[in-house]
């Protein structure tokens, strides 16, 4: 039955193969069309297809469209002959048209391969060779090794087409188009293979990087995570940095890299160590993949010092490398890497919430102005309301960046030990960049949001900035355009009070407070795991306790999963979080009362 | 085996010191023995690698335990009850071995995973060629009881594990012990035998008869680690078989 199923098969393969290449034996082989070419695997299997196809490559040499590339013997059977053959179409080598003979004392006995028949391919170039190395160069970003030459390739799309090829010094073979220059088909030709090195991070500490060996050097390629993680090193170059920021096509010189596995650049050692903790931290707690929950690649940029100074943020897609985000780092003034743990977490996050938000929504969380009627005073240049001031914030931004802290302490508690100091847990952000941290969620009014302001610990509390009227219309302060004051209001009164200097401008609003109102939400956070008693509101709460801080990490997390609304308000993000608690652990659960006395708490 | 050595020297002593009694009816004998290797030479080795950036290590427990032997032996007479001859002890038996390793995780320094298993198809393989000097007690026509001694020449051969594979996934906080790698070791050297036989010959040349010998000493294998790791071969072995004289 077998050998009638196959006597069948090929036949009808036979009457493809000789409706596309006239003049072949009757042999069997498997065909697929393409627009202007048709690609056949030779298959053939009896004496009499081995002979046909053998007659047939020796008639295709005296013919020219197909070349023999190398005859050798197998030392161990005397009598052994294997031919290797390469197609050519007008002359020029068909990509990928190989086959291999093997002939036992003159007798085919086996025919291998690929041969692209009934070609229809214009094979005049548009451009000339040195053209094309400055195409493949500039796509490379490294210089070609050797000069291009002309190929016909079939493309992913099926269709034959003539090109360049060329391979660069970072061992990429390019074929790009011989007319457009266009990439038409890359080809690593180094075998990427995991392996694990060391490194030394910006506070001294030694941790493994999982790198990949790309040819002779090791880059920062984590490939034993499911999701890839790639570290890129922009090396302080604002053209690169620019190009991975605007969604610009990740090159093999923006790879971190090393020579010997152990690394010895203390950014990249700390990005690409915390990339894959905050890795794990998803997976592990929250069963999630990635940044976009796919296990779609995490990329990381760092080194932009001098580019990105104080500072590090979250580019969703269509911008970052290669159009998919990614998280960038900066360093401190005193030159401290932002790349952190809870610090890499906090941007990770915003990637989660927007990838989130997106699939649920179409958008990220996004950017919400909120209005609340102020105190009395107003006159212009300010917008007002029956001599009001019309104050706003911007609450969803707000949240994110709230959200971002608390996975950034979450991730903390899951990868280091609880304690004061360096590489060690607590509710503190940044504290490891020095200078004791930037921010707490366990005790906001420890740090000062703008001066004299403490960060609020209370919805009551939350600081908001007036708008001034444009001529355009209501206008957010946050420019020159903001003089004079008061600036900034909490609790219906003004706050802070800045001193005029002509021409110098007024500090940014933060986009309404996003990075000053963030502590609300985490102050909740915290309450429903350590508890305590919010100075504001007075309300104590009796938390889950650390043993149990996995349960609030939970419901946060499905809040922002499954039930976060864009432009969500903080009694939105509320509410989000209750029913998160109760649809996850139950009306009654300990957590869920916990979750919900936090709330209460800090007013929402 | 220095007491061992001294109670067979003493008997040879003891023997000769009687042998005017008489002389045996035979001036060479042969004997085919399925003997049993009581003694148990299990061993533990140990050995190092590096994996993810760090160093890992194995323990293996070779369990090296008693079993079947083949004994062959041949002497003449030299000098009345005095005679020489030569032996040959095989002893061949697999040896399960217990793996327990350590393997680095390739994320965090510190935290290795365990791993155990089984290693199989170990084998060890012992050659011992004893000379002998032998002295035969006065008996009666049927029955014959000798006692030797003498060097013994160890050949041993010892499957050991080199190393092994391990499976693991992400997040790579377990991992599950997959197979050895295992080598054959083979080293020689000289110790020593001592012994009794005695025997029941139906006829004047064929009868059947018993063996205790003990036949040993210590070689230095190549370790899986650096180095060599001590380890013993032969022992007490008890048998019997066919004896023919001439």
């Amino acid at each position: 039955m077998r050998t009638r199923t196959r006597s069948a098969l090929a036949a009808i393969l036979i009457a493809v193969f000789a409706s596309v290449w006239p003049r072949q034996p009757e042999v069997a082989a498997q065909s697929a069309s393409a627009a202007n070419g048709t690609r056949v695997s030779i298959a053939a299997a009896t004496a009499g297809e081995l002979g046909q196809w053998s007659a047939l490559l020796d008639s295709r040499l005296a013919d020219g469209s197909m070349r023999r590339r190398v005859t050798y013997g197998d030392p161990a059977l005397t009598d052994r002959i294997v031919d290797a053959f390469v197609q050519y179409h007008d002359g020029i080598e068909v990509y990928g048209g190989d086959v291999s003979r093997v002939r036992d004392d003159g007798r085919t006995v086996a025919v291998t391969g690929t041969v692209y028949t009934d070609l229809r391919v214009d094979t005049r170039p548009g451009m000339d060779a040195a053209a094309a190395a400055q195409a493949i160069e500039r796509l490379a970003g490294s210089a070609l090794v050797g000069e291009p030459r002309l190929a016909i390739v079939p493309a992913i799309d099926g269709r034959f087409v003539l090109t360049y090829r060329g391979t660069t010094a970072s061992a990429v073979t390019y074929f790009v188009d011989a007319t457009t220059g266009d990439s038409v088909m890359q080809m690593d030709e180094w075998q990427s293979q995991a392996e694990v090195g060391s490194g030394r991070g910006a506070l001294g500490d030694t941790k493994k990087v999982s790198a990949s060996r790309r040819g002779g050097m090791f880059a920062a390629w984590d490939l034993l995570r499911p999701a890839p993680i790639l570290t890129l090193d922009t090396r302080n170059n604002p053209a690169d940095f620019m190009r991975l920021q605007n969604g610009g096509a990740p090159l093999e010189r923006d790879l971190a890299v090393d020579a010997d596995n152990t690394w010895t650049d203390a950014p990249v050692v700390d990005l690409h160590a915390n990339l894959g903790l905050v890795y794990d931290y998803f997976f592990k707690r929250q069963n999630y993949l990635g940044i976009d929950g796919n296990n779609g690649t995490i990329a990381g940029v760092v080194n932009t010092s001098a580019l990105l100074p104080n500072n590090a943020f979250f580019t969703p897609p269509p911008f970052g490398p290669g159009g998919i985000g990614g998280v960038f780092f900066g360093a401190t003034t005193q030159g401290t890497p932002f790349t952190v743990l809870d610090i890499v977490g906090h941007e990770v996050m915003h990637g989660i919430v927007n990838a989130t938000v997106t699939r649920r929504t179409g958008t990220g969380l996004g950017n919400t102005l909120y209005l609340e009627i102020g105190p009395s005073g107003c006159a212009a240049p300010f917008y007002c309301d029956a001599g009001r001031f019309v104050l706003v914030s911007n609450d969803p931004g707000a949240l994110n960046e709230g959200l971002a802290d608390v996975f950034g302490a979450a991730i903390e508690f899951f990868s280091q030990p609880a304690g004061t100091g360096p590489l060690r847990a607590d509710y503190v952000s940044g504290e490891d960049l020095g200078g004791g941290g930037g921010r707490s969620i366990a005790n906001p009014s420890a740090f000062n949001s703008l001066p004299q302001v403490p960060y609020p610990d209370h919805f009551a509390n939350r600081i908001l900035f007036p708008l001034i009227l444009t001529p355009t219309g209501p206008f957010l302060c946050g420019t020159a355009r903001c003089d004079p004051h008061p600036t900034a209001f909490v609790g219906g009164r003004v706050v802070n009070q800045r001193t005029y200097v002509p021409g110098a401008g007024l500090p940014l609003t933060d986009n309404g407070a996003v990075h000053l109102n963030l502590t609300i939400i985490g102050h909740a956070f915290y309450l429903a795991i350590e508890g305590g008693t919010n100075r504001t509101s007075g309300r104590t709460v009796v938390g889950v306790g650390a043993a149990n801080r996995e349960q609030v990490e939970r419901v946060f997390f499905i809040a922002v999963r499954d039930l976060l609304p864009r432009g969500s308000s903080f009694q939105q993000a509320a509410t989000a979080v209750r029913e998160a608690a109760r649809i996850t652990y139950g009306p009654a659960a300990n957590v869920t009362r916990a979750v919900n006395d936090a709330l209460l708490a800090v007013g929402l | 085996m220095k007491q061992i050595a001294f109670v067979t020297l003493a008997m040879l002593m003891w023997a000769a010191s009687a042998s005017a009694q008489g002389t045996l009816p035979f001036r060479a004998y042969v004997s085919v023995n399925g003997a049993m290797q009581v003694a148990d030479n299990d061993f533990q080795d140990s050995g190092t690698f590096v994996e993810h950036a760090e160093e890992g290590r194995f323990d293996t427990d070779y369990s090296v335990s008693h079993g079947p032997a083949l004994n062959i032996n041949g002497g003449v007479k030299v000098h009345r009850a005095i005679g020489v001859g030569v032996g040959v002890t095989r002893y061949s038996k697999s040896t399960p071995t217990q793996l327990s390793g350590a393997v680095p995780h390739p994320f965090f320094f510190d935290q290795d995973r365990a791993v155990s298993g089984e290693v199989g198809g170990l084998k060890r393989e012992e050659m011992a060629i004893h000379l002998r000097g032998s002295y035969e007690f006065p008996t009666g026509p049927r029955v014959q009881v000798m006692a030797f001694g003498g060097p013994s020449f160890f050949r041993v051969k010892q499957g050991m594990v080199a190393d092994f594979t391990y499976t693991d996934a992400y997040p790579y906080d377990t991992a599950t012990f997959a197979s050895g790698q295992v080598v054959e070791a083979e080293e020689s050297k000289i110790g020593f035998n001592a012994g009794v036989d005695a025997a029941f010959f139906f006829t004047r040349q064929l009868g059947v008869g018993g063996i205790v010998q003990f036949g040993g000493t210590t070689l230095d294998i190549a370790s899986a680690g650096d180095g060599t790791q001590e380890v013993k071969a032969g022992g007490l072995q008890a048998g019997g078989g066919l004896r023919l004289r001439f």
